[in-house]
């Protein structure tokens, strides 16, 4: 792809960007929410069509004008979001639309047959006949790969593909990936963990604001050089804790003691003091998003003692955390928290309706101002307010969230995987807000899978493991190495819970 | 900075325009239809479906849908009746409206609560309704004499506007106010765009919800007691009779998104002036009112597809 250029109205997404891609190889795409790589793969699988530049195939031009014809060459796109059916059988989905056919209607028999083959050769361990949902996130994505591979495709593009991976299952990807650069298939790879791309990719291609930054072997490039490239700005590495923080005269916001919440949370206590930021470590389904769902009345039946400020308190759905002084911003933005076609205005404003409305009325001076302050201080970038919330970029949608959240002046906010998805800049920024929010004496519960963020943010940081606690971490004992430990094995030191 | 709305404008002000062009085309090649007259019929004609549009609006906007309206027209003015026979008009019209509010909150907790659809609710509504206002009269008609209540739906303001262009009126800004000024509004919306997303951020949805399809009864049950006053009578098996899918028609060549989202309720009162403008040409041309329907047909799929297209 040659000086690509795409302009959106108001805005130039990409401007003359160079991408080259050998078979065999993984070529990384990196650049910060925005920086225009989904925009790149969507004109290279005809989701859009280019303004300018050329596409040049097999050493011919080619004009992509619907999503058909880059299949036809063998372009094919395992994105983030499945687009599979997860009713029908392994085998089925990937034959969609082909199925061998005889005289008397669709051929089982050879479907399954060549779909155990395509598995086997993959080393799956994945049986065609079996429904695709009967498998986690990870097999089925191995499928989709199946299911590109029986098409003869010649390039992959995976967009994200390990957000929902655990460690091992990032292996076993890893070891298909290198079976397709085996098979002279070349690999389109979009990741935000910078360790992944320094593990499997040939050669990196950065992007910044829809601008074309450069392509560079790992090996030429660190990590700190690549980051920098990206957003442009310094940004500190790998930090540790640098708050002060003393609790030992600070009263508890929350206290939750022997939550049940079957089956994923089997009796866990956690406490969060005001002004504290206490982070639930774990391994993916260690119970961490259950133990929020159940503070915040989200889940079904959960058992267990829940106080706020020392008062015994029954949750019984959002509402009723809501008056509590509780707010929370979940793991999954776009079903959970995002109201798409309503403008940043009012989603900004909808959990603080109390404090701006009167007999019921919505009073606009008020809304405009809330809605105004928050956008300032947490700098969302939009152009106007009455934007729809679905035109801004993930870091911002985040940013909207943890403003409607704050307009309630809660006392205390649960943040679950608050900086997932977002480019390395915001990260950055989204951390040193939950810090600024800790500072004015809220408490925090941060829940995250990437354990250096917790290690980085939290003054207590609570270990769960199999919906059970682990251990409790406090400030000067916190480390990776002492989460990881507890993590794996008990740990008798720091085994008493709520100290 | 001030960007360009990226609402469809079809979605936005379709209907309106559509209604201007057709009364222009209909100003030149009908026959006497420039005429007070045709005006004062077309909205007179109109009224029920316009009321029950402004209901419908709602609940279109949280999602949902509601084709129990017709069958709670027929309920109410049911009851009604009954008590206007013994010349109870003010408890006749009270309990009337009370008899809505409950059939709204049945329908609202079972969708709400028990998480049936909406339409599987609603249909079971409009059955269980209908028989009822049969047998609360043994499936005849109710007649009554009260010259009172019958008077009132020939009420003209200042001896020419009839009563129902000030209904309409009042009761459409009430509910572009309720939408579009109040919490209730804001809520409603954000529902039919994000469901989950507007309960975890601390709606009571369970309320919400369950009160659009209390005030779309309600509004239902006005349309009852203006078309029983019209009529001096109860008729338990056509009161309201497919009254529900002209109100819906309306609702959605008005622009409210089939799926949820932004309610529209001045489209949706252009919608139902659209439909009933259509009749009245049909018939003020001498054509077969059969032609009608499938011109409305026409029109349905059109607007729908014009709201679809992307900017």
């Amino acid at each position: 792809m040659k000086s690509i250029d795409k302009i959106f109205p108001g805005v130039k997404a990409l401007k003359g960007v160079n991408f080259n891609l050998k078979s065999g190889e993984v070529h990384t795409l990196m650049g910060e929410n925005g920086a225009g790589k989904s925009t790149l793969i969507k004109i290279l699988t005809g989701v859009y069509e280019k303004d300018g530049g050329q596409i040049i195939f097999d050493g011919r031009e080619v004009h992509f004008t619907n999503t058909l014809d880059p299949q036809k060459l063998g372009i094919s796109t395992v994105y983030q979001e499945l687009n599979m059916i997860p009713y029908l059988t392994v085998g089925e989905n990937i034959y969609l639309g082909r199925y061998p056919k005889t005289r008397k209607g669709i051929d089982w028999k050879t479907l399954h047959e060549n779909a155990q083959r395509e598995l086997d050769d993959m080393g799956l361990s994945i049986s065609s006949r079996e429904r695709l949902n009967h498998y986690g996130t990870a097999a089925q994505q191995m499928v989709s790969i199946v299911r590109a591979i029986s098409l003869h495709c010649r390039i992959v593009v995976l967009d994200e593909p390990t957000s929902s991976l655990d460690t091992k299952e990032v292996e076993t990807l890893f070891g298909i990936i290198a079976k397709l650069k085996a098979k002279k298939i070349g690999i389109i790879f979009i990741s935000h963990r910078l360790d992944e791309v320094y593990a499997i990719s040939d050669r990196i291609t950065v992007l910044k604001d829809g601008s074309y930054e450069g392509t560079y072997k790992p090996a030429e490039l660190t990590q700190y050089e690549l980051v920098r490239k990206m957003v442009g700005k310094e940004i500190i590495q790998e930090g540790i804790n640098t708050r002060n923080y003393d609790g030992s005269n600070k009263e508890y916001v929350v206290e939750m003691e022997d939550i049940f919440y079957y089956p994923k949370v089997n009796g866990v206590s956690v406490a969060v003091k005001e002004g504290e930021i206490v982070g639930l470590a774990g391994l993916l389904g260690s119970g961490r998003t259950e133990v929020a769902q159940v503070l915040f009345g989200y889940a079904g039946n959960a058992s267990g003692t829940i106080k706020v400020k020392g008062n015994k308190v029954k949750i019984k759905a959002p509402t009723d955390a809501l008056k509590n002084g509780l707010a929370f911003v979940t793991e999954n933005r776009r079903e959970e928290g995002v109201i798409p076609n309503m403008t940043i205005r009012e989603n900004i404003s909808i959990s603080g309706m109390p404090q701006i409305s009167r007999w019921g009325f919505i009073q606009r001076k008020k809304q405009v101002a809330l809605a105004e302050k928050y956008i300032q201080r947490l700098e969302i970038k939009t152009p106007t307010m009455e934007q729809k919330l679905k035109n801004l970029s993930g870091g911002n949608q985040q940013k909207v969230l943890l403003a409607r959240w704050l307009a309630t002046e809660p006392d205390l906010i649960i943040l679950d995987e608050p900086t997932r998805g977002i480019d390395v800049g915001a990260k950055k920024e989204v951390e040193e807000l939950i810090k600024e929010i800790a500072g004015q004496g809220i408490g925090v519960l941060l829940i995250s899978s990437e354990i250096t963020e917790l290690v980085r943010n939290c003054d207590r940081i609570f270990v769960l493991r199999e919906g059970k606690n682990q251990g409790v971490l406090l400030k000067e004992d916190i480390s990776e190495e002492r989460i990881m430990k507890q993590i794996v094995e008990h740990d008798p030191v720091s085994r008493e819970v709520l100290t | 900075m001030k960007i360009k709305s990226e609402r469809n404008i079809f979605q936005a002000y379709g209907a309106p325009i559509a209604l201007v062009i057709l009364l222009l085309i209909n100003c030149f090649t009908t026959p006497n239809f420039i005429s007070w007259s045709t005006i004062s019929n077309l909205v007179t004609h109109s009224a029920t479906v316009m009321i029950l549009g402004i209901g419908m609006t709602m609940v279109i906007a949280t999602g949902g849908i509601n084709i129990s309206v017709g069958s709670v027209m027929a309920v109410s003015s049911m009851v009604l009746a009954k008590l206007v026979f013994k010349d109870h008009i003010i408890t006749g019209v009270i309990v009337c409206l009370l008899v809505a509010v409950a059939t709204g909150v049945i329908t609202g907790i079972i969708i709400t609560v028990f998480k049936v659809q909406p339409m599987i609710t609603t249909l079971a509504m409009m059955y269980a309704l209908r028989g009822v206002a049969k047998l609360l009269n043994g499936g005849t008609i109710l007649n009554y004499k009260n010259q009172d209540f019958s008077n009132f739906a020939y009420v003209k303001i200042a001896g020419i506007i009839p009563i129902h262009f000030v209904i309409v009126f009042v009761l459409a800004a009430a509910g572009f106010i309720l939408l579009r000024k109040t919490r209730f509004g804001l809520y409603v919306e954000a529902y039919g765009d994000n469901p989950t997303a507007t309960k975890i951020a601390g709606v009571n949805t369970i309320l919400v919800v369950t009160a659009a399809y209390v005030l779309c009864n309600v509004l239902a049950g006005v349309s009852g007691i203006l078309e029983a006053a019209a009529t001096t009578c109860a008729d338990p098996v056509n009161m309201g009779l497919n009254k529900e899918t002209d109100a819906i028609a309306a609702t959605v060549v008005g622009g409210t998104p089939m799926a949820g989202g932004r309610p529209n309720v001045f489209g949706t009162i252009c919608g139902a002036l659209i439909l009933q403008l259509i009749t009245i040409m049909i018939n003020m041309n001498n054509v077969p009112y059969s032609y009608s329907l499938v011109l409305k047909a026409l029109i349905i799929v059109i607007s729908i597809y014009a709201q679809n297209i992307k900017k």
